[in-house]
């Protein structure tokens, strides 16, 4: 049995959310304090950087669980179950907006210097900054599957079996949607240098 | 084929290009177009890395939402549980896993079963007697102790008899006596050949002729071929970390053992041959050897058609989210075929559509059932496990005529796959599936 003044805090996601479900609040605040800002991040990240929807979602998220804790099976990954339920609650969204964001890179005042006419001459020499920027804009063109896997992995550093759970395909789906997302991204920002 | 992105990443996060051997690089090249991608991919993992973690780092959880979900979770406890629910809960705490509870569940059904047994056992003790297995003698084989090891048994019984060439069997191999375990000491006739098909030299030095005095076998030239065969693996190495030899005309000629062998394989303990008899495997393979066909309807034998298939998947929205959100849920699935083709198919790896990659199978399947070895290929992350490459060579006569292992084992590990591949009964090919015409060479990667 767990010492509830001290050893709680290395207990087992599991473990706190069994004892939540039992109705221990400290254990699930420290569920809160581990996972709120992940889910926060993650939903960000899926829903075009709203941060406005990113703090609504990660509400919803939680109040769920905290009106229903015992929805968890405990036998299960509770990192694998938290970020299913944040998948489908983006994909419901998706289904019900419709919308993708498309950045135009001339909106961020990208500088550029034209070499030649084809794109592939194109300079562009960008601070840190105009970098990230950059890659929001390609992640966001990236359709939401790739978008998904290629956040849990660089991320969350999930194994490949937990993506797969997570988003009910094939490892073989997760593996081949990582390998071409990189790729991409790699493609599309080439042309940034580090000042 | 579907890139191993496991594989790749590994590199990505740990070598430049340059710093790639040579397996690593084609591993790399056979999905990206060369060194300025793998580069431009690594440098884009680097950095998109070290976006997230700042961002996340960066990122400010609104205290007030906190304080929000609290008070929410403390109006929603005002339940209290039963006293079944709170000892539910209690061994579910104890025990999160299903298959514990499940287990757990069982253990308590077994412990009541049998004090049941036991009670109606004292009350009805002729009848539950009779519900009892009787009791049997236990069989018990051992090796005993001083008794020498059944292949040296056979080695003196071999001396001066038929020349083991001609046969299946070394003449004198032991039979099982009681108290023993038996090895199996049958050679393959063609043992001497695949020994020899591996020294060029060897071919022509090699006299299969019984009568060939053992003298001859010390001469210079032969002795190259005596370094070869001592090379192979022996059969097993008894408690004094002497070789018993299987050919008793190499033993003859006073072959020591080998002082460069590693000392770990003075330890190495042969498994006992579970080999089918000559006779058994004769049945099985006639048996196996009469061609399956999937396809009798279509009287063509082995072709079969392959469909393309399209499916259509119809979804409703549920009224209320399941326990992870989920809102859709299938409605039909509907699968229309929409082209048909004959392939052939070869018995036994149907799934195959080309000759080389159905005997590969086959040979795969051959090795796996033979020595009970699992193989992998590219199932496990590069350079994080074990991994031996095993390359066969048969003839045309499904013998295996050379043996090469590299990777990453070591000495007594070799030996152990070379001993296993001698062991290796000839291999049949599958019937019209690329069967050689002189050698083909079949990598097997294992772990």
């Amino acid at each position: 049995m767990l010492n509830l003044f001290g050893d709680i805090q290395k207990a087992t996601d599991e473990h706190l959310m069994a004892l939540a479900g039992k109705g221990n609040s400290r254990a699930f605040a420290l569920i809160y304090d581990r996972y709120a800002g992940k889910m926060q991040w993650y939903f960000l990240r899926m829903l075009g950087k709203d941060s406005e929807k990113a703090r609504d979602f990660t509400q919803d998220l939680f109040v769920k669980l905290a009106e229903k804790p015992h929805l968890f099976d405990t036998g299960k990954k509770f990192s694998t179950w938290i970020y299913t339920v944040a998948h489908n609650m983006c994909k419901n969204e998706y289904r019900k907006l419709s919308i993708r964001n498309h950045v135009s890179g001339d909106a961020i005042g990208v500088e550029r210097k034209v070499s030649g006419e084809n794109d592939k001459d194109l300079e562009m020499h960008v601070d840190k900054k105009t970098f990230e920027k950059m890659l929001e804009i390609e992640l966001n063109l990236l359709d939401e599957n790739h978008r998904t896997a290629f956040l849990l992995r660089y991320k969350e550093e999930m194994s490949i079996k937990e993506i797969a759970d997570i988003m009910g395909t094939s490892e073989g789906t997760v593996k081949s949607r990582l390998f071409y997302t990189v790729k991409k991204l790699s493609e599309k920002l080439k042309a940034f240098e580090y000042n | 084929m579907t890139p191993d992105i496991e594989k790749i990443e590994h590199l990505l996060n740990a070598k430049a290009f340059d710093e790639l051997n040579v397996a690593e690089r084609e591993l790399v090249l056979a999905h990206l177009s060369g060194s300025a991608e793998y580069e431009h991919m690594r440098e884009t993992l680097v950095r998109v890395k070290k976006v997230f973690v700042a961002e996340a780092a960066s990122l400010a959880v609104d205290g007030d939402l906190k304080e929000q979900i609290l008070n929410r979770f403390e109006q929603n406890k005002t339940r209290h549980p039963s006293l079944p629910e709170r000892v539910a809960t209690f061994f579910q705490t104890l025990v999160p896993s299903p298959a514990g509870r499940f287990a757990g569940a069982l253990a308590v059904v077994l412990v009541v079963v049998s004090v049941g047994f036991f009670v109606w056992h004292k009350q009805q003790p002729e009848m539950a007697q009779q519900l009892l297995p009787p009791a049997t003698e236990p069989q018990v084989v051992t090796l005993m102790d001083n008794t020498p090891p059944p292949i040296a048994l056979a080695m003196e019984k071999a001396k001066g008899t038929t020349p083991p060439a001609e046969s299946t069997e070394l003449a004198g191999s032991t039979q099982a006596e009681p108290g023993m375990v038996s090895y199996d000491v049958v050679a393959r006739a063609d043992q001497d050949e695949f020994i020899v098909a591996g020294l060029a030299d060897g071919k022509e030095l090699y006299n299969k002729d019984a009568q060939t005095p053992t003298e001859d076998l010390k001469s210079p030239e032969r002795s190259k071929f005596i370094v070869a065969e001592e090379q192979a693996p022996p059969v097993f190495l008894n408690q004094d970390g002497l070789y018993q030899y299987q050919n008793s005309r190499v033993a003859d000629a006073g072959v020591k053992r080998d002082d460069n062998y590693s000392d770990a394989f003075k330890n190495y303990t042969p498994p006992v041959n579970t080999k089918k008899t000559e006779a058994e495997s004769r049945v099985q393979e006639k048996s196996a050897s009469v061609p399956q066909k999937p396809n009798a309807a279509a009287g063509s034998g082995y072709i079969r058609q392959e469909e393309t298939v399209t499916v259509t998947e119809s979804k409703k929205r549920k009224s209320n989210a399941d326990a992870t959100g989920a809102l859709y849920e299938d409605v039909s699935v509907t699968s229309n075929i929409a082209s048909a083709s004959p392939v052939p198919v070869w018995p036994g790896v149907e799934g195959q559509t080309n000759p080389y990659t159905a005997t590969l199978e086959s040979v795969k399947a051959f090795f796996n059932k033979e020595t009970g070895m699992a193989y992998r290929i590219g199932s496990q992350e590069y350079q994080k496990s074990k991994m031996a490459r095993l390359s066969l060579t048969f003839n045309a006569k499904g013998i295996i005529t050379k043996v090469h292992v590299s990777g990453d084992v070591n000495e007594a590990q070799k030996k152990a796959f070379i001993q296993r591949a001698l062991q290796l009964p000839a291999f049949r090919f599958t019937p019209g599936a690329g069967k050689p015409l002189l050698e083909q060479t079949y990598v097997l990667e294992l772990n």
